[in-house]
């Protein structure tokens, strides 16, 4: 539900207070005030969403008045309520009030209900506006960054290989030719790799959710299979339980995987013996736990909460390659499918990432 | 004396080290070149080495893990000045971010700011009146 609108009447008649207050009390969380004073006061201690005054009043003039309540709340809808009929107060409550709504006074109930109502529908949707402005700005924010990093992780690959050909044009050796083609290999895999990241990315926040069956065994081996070849010396348990079908959406659920295991492999602790990575997948008849432990670096307690974070990355991270995406990826994924995702950490005792994805199988 | 002068190179991206000191190897100065993977590294030399010792010119980089280049201005510029003023820092980078140049080049230890790739040419026409000296 929404809020109640907030409204404030100034006026130095305390007949027209009270029954105006006893008439919108329900619809509207209405504030009375018999002088300007006892007004400004009200509008320092609490924001007003429509702020109506009297005109004729003893300390200044409402159109005075409303001038003043422009700095202090700048947001609310400012009405003036005055027996005159003269065309100067009225140009003069436009301009120099900011004053939406002119009623004349005494008043018909029902043309003050919808200069109200109109008021209230005017606050509403500026209040929505300058919402969706900040929203934007955030957005624009976040944008501005990803283009910055963006670029120059696809730049800095490029450029290397631009400056490889500027030596290779000038060197003729043959030897160095075999080298600077190696150089520009791994470049361009570097290159290839941040891509692939990239499109992987975008592909998860575009796509639809699909739903099939999935033989965890499958997915789980398929995925170590890919990614043994990165560390030969490295040992992939897997411990896989799946009696019961099971529905989701496979591309994602690779994707999550992919991306922990590879970190598992990345943030590996070199010095430790019997470095592994294990799967454990248990799959039950509403949802699967997935885990994927390891014996790695680990991650500082004070990062946990910042790793689902895109372009975070921590000394380490950026010592191993990080692009900041991966785990932003994850978070992603797991959000577009219902999943949840819990981390367990300690610095160079190891990781654990606990996650549980629903099982869509009654849906399907 | 030896009067062959000497260059650092401060990258984390190894290909670009390479290049650097390659394309530094092909001018006329005949410089002797020393490389550092990390930025703390390069500093730890500083720190520890006398003025014999000392570069006559640093080539860093910008985007490093652990120590950036600005986070390793930070620490250089504490290093004495008698040291300092005759060493020359170049920020190499390929970033296109107006903010990394902008604050390359209102940093008073920075003496240009050159964009990657790296070749002789700009390598030359900066360098040479400060490395005249050496040229043979």
């Amino acid at each position: 539900m929404t809020e109640k609108i907030k409204i404030l009447y100034v006026d130095d008649e305390k007949n027209n207070l009270v029954s105006f207050q006893s008439y919108y009390r329900k619809e509207y969380d209405v504030r009375i005030a018999a002088s300007v004073p006892e007004a400004l006061k009200v509008l320092e201690e609490a924001e007003m969403n429509i702020i109506i005054s009297d005109q004729n009043m003893p300390e200044i003039t409402g159109v005075e008045f409303l001038e003043q309540t422009i700095r202090l709340r700048p947001n609310a809808v400012r009405m003036l309520i005055t027996g005159q009929s003269d065309l100067g107060v009225v140009i003069e409550a436009i301009n120099r009030g900011q004053i939406t709504k002119f009623v004349q006074k005494p008043w018909e109930w029902e043309k003050l209900s919808l200069a109200i109502e109109n008021c209230a529908l005017l606050y509403r949707s500026r209040a929505e506006l300058r919402q969706k402005n900040k929203e934007l700005q955030k957005a624009n924010d976040e944008l501005n960054k990803f283009v910055y990093s963006l670029s120059h992780d696809l730049r800095s690959p490029l450029m290397s290989i631009l400056g490889i050909v500027h030596l290779a044009k000038t060197n003729k050796d043959a030897f160095a030719e075999k080298n600077y083609f190696d150089l520009i290999e791994s470049c361009v895999s570097k290159l290839d790799s941040f891509i692939r990241n990239i499109i992987e990315y975008y592909k998860n926040s575009r796509g639809e959710e699909i739903n099939e069956s999935i033989d965890f065994k499958l997915l789980g081996e398929g995925v170590f299979d890919l990614l043994r070849n990165q560390d030969q010396g490295m040992a992939f348990y897997t411990e896989i339980e799946q009696n019961t079908p099971f529905f989701g959406d496979t591309l994602r659920l690779k994707v999550i995987l992919n991306n922990l295991v590879s970190n598992a492999i990345k943030y590996q602790n070199a010095s430790a013996e019997n470095r592994f990575v294990k799967m454990k997948i248990t799959v039950l008849k509403n949802e699967v736990h997935i885990s994927v432990s390891d014996n790695g670096i680990g991650i500082l307690e004070k990062h946990i909460e910042n790793i689902f974070k895109l372009f975070f990355r921590t000394e380490n991270s950026q010592d191993k390659d990080g692009t900041g995406i991966g785990l932003y990826i994850v978070k992603e994924a797991l959000e577009k499918i219902g999943g949840t995702i819990k981390v367990t950490s300690a610095p160079m005792v190891g990781s654990s990432f606990d996650l549980v994805i629903p099982n869509k199988i009654q849906t399907s | 004396m030896n009067n062959k002068p000497l260059i650092m190179l401060v990258d984390d991206n190894k290909i670009d080290l390479f290049i650097h000191s390659e394309v530094i190897k092909k001018t006329p100065f005949n410089a002797a070149i020393i490389s550092f993977n990390f930025a703390g590294d390069a500093l730890t030399y500083l720190e520890n080495n006398e003025e014999t010792k000392w570069p006559q010119v640093i080539m860093l980089d910008i985007h490093m893990p652990i120590m950036n280049g600005f986070d390793f201005l930070d620490k250089y510029e504490k290093l004495p000045e008698r040291l300092r003023k005759k060493c020359l820092v170049v920020m190499v980078s390929s970033s296109l971010n107006t903010d990394d140049l902008k604050k390359a080049k209102t940093n008073s230890e920075v003496a240009a700011f050159l964009e990657k790739p790296l070749n002789s040419e700009k390598f030359v026409s900066l360098l040479s009146s400060f490395l005249s000296d050496s040229l043979t």
